[in-house]
């Protein structure tokens, strides 16, 4: 553990915006397990934006094979073109349609990240607003706020969110697509979004609780600080921490919620492949076809790792208190 | 033999080399037990001399799921169906040529032996002698008269009640459907469906004599009294126990078998009946039914040896044609089952009758079967399946390697430029119609050059736009309820149980109308096979494959009959004649 | 106190009343009906539908069958199953509970059993191998689906160890005998949450180690043992405590996934099949029920805040 050398600071970094960045990157910058996450992260968001590129194929193309009808006995044996072992012509192999899992895979990737970065957005910014509010406003305020909070919160996600699939069925505000991403895509991840944000608005709120009670806020206020500029200029950069954490966990959790989706049968519309429509629908020929499950899984896995990682990083980095 | 590739761990070894930690856990092959080995190698679907019994007679077996209700009155799912058969014995059957036989009743009810009157409106059955409920109390006339009147009381809720409106109720029944028409609800209909309950014409002149008059003729009612919605109930019983009459411990029935257990969502427990006429024929004293949903699941525990016989579903099928032992423990036959594509004529394209022949004709039934299925369906031309009267195998071939007949339709019906037609094909979230929807996509897109997208929908979201006809195309089908094609031909009339996409061809609906009130069977099968040739040519439904079962059984199960009929279980009608030789635990 | 707990009370059952009612509109503002379901690719007759609905009073303006409902919830009666016909809602929900309950608990003591000592070794002995070791086991559990290590976990010590029935789920819930065949279950279910949990101690532990008052106990020669569990652990808590309620309830009331793949028959399957089937009042029932459990796990760990936080004042 290094011995402190610089001094006490009771405000954290006030010197503008650039400055408290700047000052975070090389901080991360020693993090290795961060950057190599973040060049993962970089790496998988290319090949996602470039899918069209990368995939041989197309994700919808079946290369199915017939022998001539072999349908009187059901044991013979068949070539069908379907479960093909990973080749040159398809790297990761072929699904149950006889399709390119490679191809497949990088389109999924496509539409997991987008929606997962959608999600972060959504719960980021309500949950943030939402907890800033209800620890910084007045007590009926926070109680108004925090019953708005429970009712969301105590609402079975499933019913929410197979209402608003169904009630919108496959179009959001009559768009059947936003920037090439499906809207059965999309409002699935809204859902998940608006059923995960008052776990982000409950950190923000107990971690500004927490700070409130602080000397630096204390101090503040004794200086004639006002409310929305402690609220602002010193609670949300002491808040951050927790929030990146839960919003790194957020992005793998919501690719996570819709692939459990997927699983009962509630995910996103085929030929859309999102990773997790790929893992549940190859998962009931895992045990004849691994390479379906085992890609896309880990394709989802390392992701999951990478933001974790990252997450991680940002975390140290942002958090001036931290030292090496 | 290994049951899983080890190439399984390949993910997970991934994973941890991800995060830079040695995983330890690769597995040997022979890491997996063998199933318990078998004994006897031959083929154990047929009736065989039985050999040395076991002492243990249980079978072991997988329902799939929760029976909704096992009051006969209230069951409209397969699931409960299946349970119900082993519990329950009623007037007649069907046994395995599908042939109705006597099952508490002396005979079969016909005109000659005057069980029919001749003007085909009233049926008779007399009751055999001696015959019991599991509480040993004697099986009377009433009991059947209770239960028909419990189908009719507006409290069951029993979809298959329209099955039975032939049955007389002093007219009654007019009078409700009128009501209807005029848009009646509530209390005042209640009253009126509680008139028909209490109007019921089923009397029993005596103790061993159940009557039932029906307002018209109808050819297959004596197939209706097969049918659950007709089995006697102890109306004792019911009253007495009220909603928990169903439950273990109060269920009084009088089949093969009864309810020990029941734990809800977990399994069932029959156990022999020694009460039933024909107790001195069963061998197996319990019968174990298991509620796994999952078919891997399932699967996993048959090759434990936790269970004797499963269903196979279409990934455990390419899995047993690797494995040598499974594949002699392999069973299969045709179910009365017929899988296809509705159209709904309300929309464009699908007015034109060819467009509609166009899009029949070009999809590849051979290697959807063989290829996408793995063989487990048949591909199909017909709508009336076989193994059913009134089956045709040469109807619908005109659709055949038609992919440039098709083309040259389309072209007939005007469009020349194929791209500009859209189709929308609604599906379920069911893996089978999903998959089934991206092969036909691709088939369509290929064959004729129409664009096709696919909208998916939850299960009860997806059958209510069906049933609202707000789809332009639709995949399903239709499983036999009773083997006769009048279970079938009538599903397209207007106003038909499957007609939900608006087909309406007053020639197709004169054919069933004349067949529906024919006493004459020639004469009437001959009009239902009229009336498929014209349903194909008008093609509101384009038949895809008729379902087969796929199944394993344990080679110690002896006697097992499979049926086309049958519900969730292999076998599942005639389980009583099984018996267990040869366990090897 | 009383005072404050019978506000939370209070508070409580408006939360549950408007969750009723937001429940039952949405219930019926998604398309399909009880009988849709029940049907299938059969269209009813227009007859039957008509008659069910009488029965039921599924006729009724929504208003109405809204304020019956409400007074016999009051009045303890959560009405009859459509789909499991003539059954009680309550006793179908009771039936189910132990199962769902015990798994939950199984999982939580899972979670925060390895969970939280994983992140307390690794912010201790920060970036060795004890630190990744642990991170790397906790979020590599957590990487993959539950569903595929359900399966992945049935296939390994079920079939081919043989240790447990592949009928993992068979009389779960029952005795304290089935308590062991709840162990795969509840660590399929609780990994996502174990991985929350250490990395969130971790964090949490690391920053409290920064803090001044650590260096002055540290200064003052307290024992390191000491310090870690005094000082650093239970201020290290206070985010890891707030979590408790939610993932809790979180880990009782999603394991629906878990449940359909090891056959527990417990609430979770039940609520998605009551969805599936539009079964009213099972849907309602296990959404109070659901939204209870939550409701009484916040008021818990808000009564739990001031205990490791004293900073933190109630009322």
């Amino acid at each position: 553990m290094a011995v402190r050398t610089e001094p006490l600071q009771a405000f954290p970094a006030p010197s503008g915006r650039s400055g408290f960045l700047w000052d975070a990157y090389k901080r991360m910058r020693r993090n290795r397990a961060a950057m190599i996450s973040m060049v993962v992260i970089g790496m998988l968001v290319v090949t996602a934006i470039f899918a069209d590129l990368v995939a041989p194929y197309s994700p919808s193309e079946q290369f199915l094979k017939s022998s001539g009808g072999v349908v009187e006995n059901p044991l013979a044996p068949r070539r069908t073109g379907k479960f093909e072992r990973p080749t040159a012509d398809h790297v990761f192999g072929t699904d149950q349609l006889a399709r390119d899992i490679f191809s497949r895979t990088v389109v999924g990737l496509r539409i997991s990240l987008s929606a997962a970065f959608f999600a972060i957005v959504v719960v980021t910014v309500i949950g943030v607003v939402v907890g800033t509010f209800a620890a910084s406003g007045s007590k009926s305020f926070d109680d108004l706020l925090m019953r708005v909070t429970d009712i969301t919160y105590a609402f079975p996600d499933l019913l929410f969110i197979i209402l608003l699939r169904s009630v919108f069925a496959d179009s959001l505000f009559g768009f059947k697509s936003v920037l090439g991403i499906e809207a059965s895509v999309l409002l699935l991840f809204l859902a998940i979004s608006l059923t995960a944000w008052p776990t982000m608005a409950r950190i923000i709120r107990g971690q500004l609780l927490t700070i409130r009670e602080m000397e630096y806020t204390i101090a503040a206020r004794a200086l004639g600080a006002r409310q929305s500029r402690i609220a602002v200029r010193h609670w949300l950069p002491n808040a951050v921490g927790p929030a990146i954490v839960e919003a790194t966990f957020l992005a793998p959790r919501a690719i996570f919620a819709e692939a459990a989706l997927s699983f009962i049968g509630i995910g996103v519309n085929p030929p859309t492949p999102s990773l997790g429509v790929l893992i549940s629908e190859h998962f009931s020929w895992l045990q004849i076809n691994w390479t379906g499950v085992a890609f896309p899984t880990a394709t989802l896995a390392v992701l999951f790792l990478a933001f974790q990682f990252f997450g991680d990083g940002l975390r140290d980095a942002f958090d001036p208190r931290s030292r090496r | 033999m290994r049951i899983v590739s080890w190439r399984f761990f390949i993910p997970l070894l991934l994973m941890a080399a991800l995060v830079a930690v040695a995983c330890g856990g690769e597995k040997k092959e022979e890491a997996a037990p063998a199933p318990a080995k078998a004994a006897a190698t031959a083929a154990p679907k047929a009736t065989q001399a039985v050999a040395a019994l076991d002492r243990d007679q249980t079978l072991r077996v997988n329902l799939g799921g929760e029976p909704q209700s096992l009051d006969p009155q209230r069951a409209t799912d397969v699931t409960s169906i299946t349970i119900l058969k082993q519990i329950y014995s009623t007037l007649v059957k069907v046994d395995e040529n599908q042939k109705i036989v006597p099952d508490l009743a002396k005979e079969v009810p016909t005109v000659e032996n005057g069980g029919i009157s001749k003007d085909g409106l009233t049926y008779t059955y007399k009751l055999k002698d001696g015959i019991k409920w599991s509480d040993g109390k004697a099986i009377v006339a009433q009991d059947f008269v209770n239960g028909a009147k419990r189908l009719f009381e507006p409290g069951t809720g029993n979809y298959y009640v329209d099955f039975y409106r032939v049955l007389d109720a002093k007219g009654k029944n007019a009078e409700v459907e009128k009501a209807l028409a005029a848009g009646k609800k509530g209390d005042e209909l209640k009253a009126l469906e509680q008139e028909v309950a209490a109007n019921l014409q089923v009397t029993t002149p005596d103790e061993k004599t159940v009557v039932y008059k029906l307002s018209r003729p109808s050819p297959v009612f004596t197939l209706l009294t097969t049918m659950w919605p007709l089995y006697p109930v102890r109306q004792d019983v019911v009253t007495a126990k009220g909603d928990k009459w169903t439950e273990a411990g109060n269920l009084i029935a009088n089949g093969a078998f009864t309810l020990k257990e029941w734990k809800h969502n977990e399994n069932i427990v029959l156990e022999k009946n020694a009460n039933w006429y024909q107790a001195a024929d069963v061998k197996l004293t319990t019968v174990k039914f298991d509620m796994i949903k999952d078919s891997a699941v399932a699967f996993l525990a048959y090759q434990k040896g936790e269970l004797d016989i499963v269903t196979l579903g279409p990934a455990e099928l390419v899995q047993v044609r690797k494995d040598e032992k499974l594949k002699k423990e392999y069973v299969f036959y045709p179910q009365l089952t017929t899988i296809g594509v509705y159209f709904n004529l309300k929309y464009e394209p699908f007015k034109d009758v060819k467009v509609r022949q166009a899009l029949a004709g070009s999809f590849n039934r051979e290697e959807y079967a063989e290829t996408v299925r793995e063989g487990a369906v048949l591909p199909a031309y017909g709508w009336v399946p076989p193994g059913m009267l009134g089956h045709d195998d040469k109807v619908g071939l005109q659709y055949k390697d038609a992919v440039d007949k098709s083309k040259k339709l389309l072209a007939d019906a005007g469009i020349t430029d194929p791209k500009k037609i859209t189709v929308e094909i609604l599906t379920s979230d069911s893996s089978v119609s999903k998959l089934t929807a991206e092969w036909l996509k691709q088939q369509w897109e290929k064959n004729l050059g129409i664009s096709v997208s696919i909208k998916v929908l939850e299960r009860a979201t997806y059958f209510s736009e069906r049933a609202a006809g707000k789809y332009q195309v639709v995949t399903g089908g239709w499983g036999a309820d009773y083997p006769d094609p009048q279970n079938w031909m009538p599903l397209f009339k207007s106003g038909g149980l499957l007609n939900s996409g608006a087909f309406a061809d007053p020639e197709f609906d004169k054919f069933i109308d004349q067949a529906d009130t024919e006493l004459n069977n020639e004469r009437r099968i001959a009009l239902y096979k009229q009336s498929q040739v014209r349903m194909l040519d008008q093609m509101p439904f384009a038949p895809l494959n008729y379902s087969r079962r796929n199944g394993l059984v344990k080679p110690w199960v002896k006697g097992l009959i499979t049926n086309s009929k049958e519900g969730d279980v292999p076998g599942d009608q005639f389980l009583w004649k099984i018996s267990i030789s040869g366990r090897s635990s | 106190m009383t005072r404050y707990l019978l506000g939370r009370l209070l508070q409580s059952a408006i939360t549950l009343f408007f969750i009723a009612l937001i429940t039952f509109t949405l219930m019926h503002e998604v398309p399909g009906g009880p009988f849709d379901a029940l049907a299938g690719e059969r269209v009813l007759s227009v007859e039957f539908v008509r008659a069910q609905e009488a029965y039921y009073g599924l006729s009724d303006p929504l208003p109405q069958q809204f304020a019956r409902y409400m007074g016999n919830l009051l009045r303890g009666d959560l009405g009859l199953s459509f789909a499991q016909k003539g059954q009680k809602i309550s006793d179908l929900i009771l039936d189910k509970m132990n199962a769902s309950l015990l798994l939950g608990a199984m999982s939580f003591t899972i979670v925060f059993g390895f969970g939280v000592p994983v992140g307390v070794v690794s912010a201790i002995r920060r970036n060795t191998i004890w630190d990744y070791l642990g991170l790397a086991l906790s979020t590599s559990l957590a990487a993959v689906p539950a569903f595929v290590t359900a399966f992945i976990f049935l296939i390994v010590f079920a079939v081919w160890l043989g240790w447990f029935d592949v009928r993992l789920g068979k009389d779960f819930g029952d005795s304290l005998g089935s308590v062991r065949n709840g162990l795969l279950p509840a660590l399929a279910l609780g990994a996502p949450s174990m991985a929350l949990v250490s990395r969130l101690t971790r964090g949490a532990m690391l920053e409290v180690l920064d803090q001044d008052y650590i260096r002055t106990a540290r200064a003052k020669g307290l024992s390191r043992g000491g310090i870690y569990v005094r000082h650093a652990l239970r201020n290290a808590l206070i985010p890891v405590v707030t979590l408790t309620g939610p993932i809790f309830a979180g880990l009782v009331t999603g394991s629906i996934i878990i449940e359909e793949i090891f056959g527990i028959p417990g609430i979770g399957s039940a609520f998605v099949t009551s969805v599936f089937q539009r079964d009213y009042g099972m849907i309602m029932g296990t959404t109070l029920l659901y939204a209870t459990i939550i409701m009484l796990m916040n008021l818990v760990v808000d009564l739990l805040y001031p205990l490791v936080d004293p900073r933190v004042r109630i009322a």
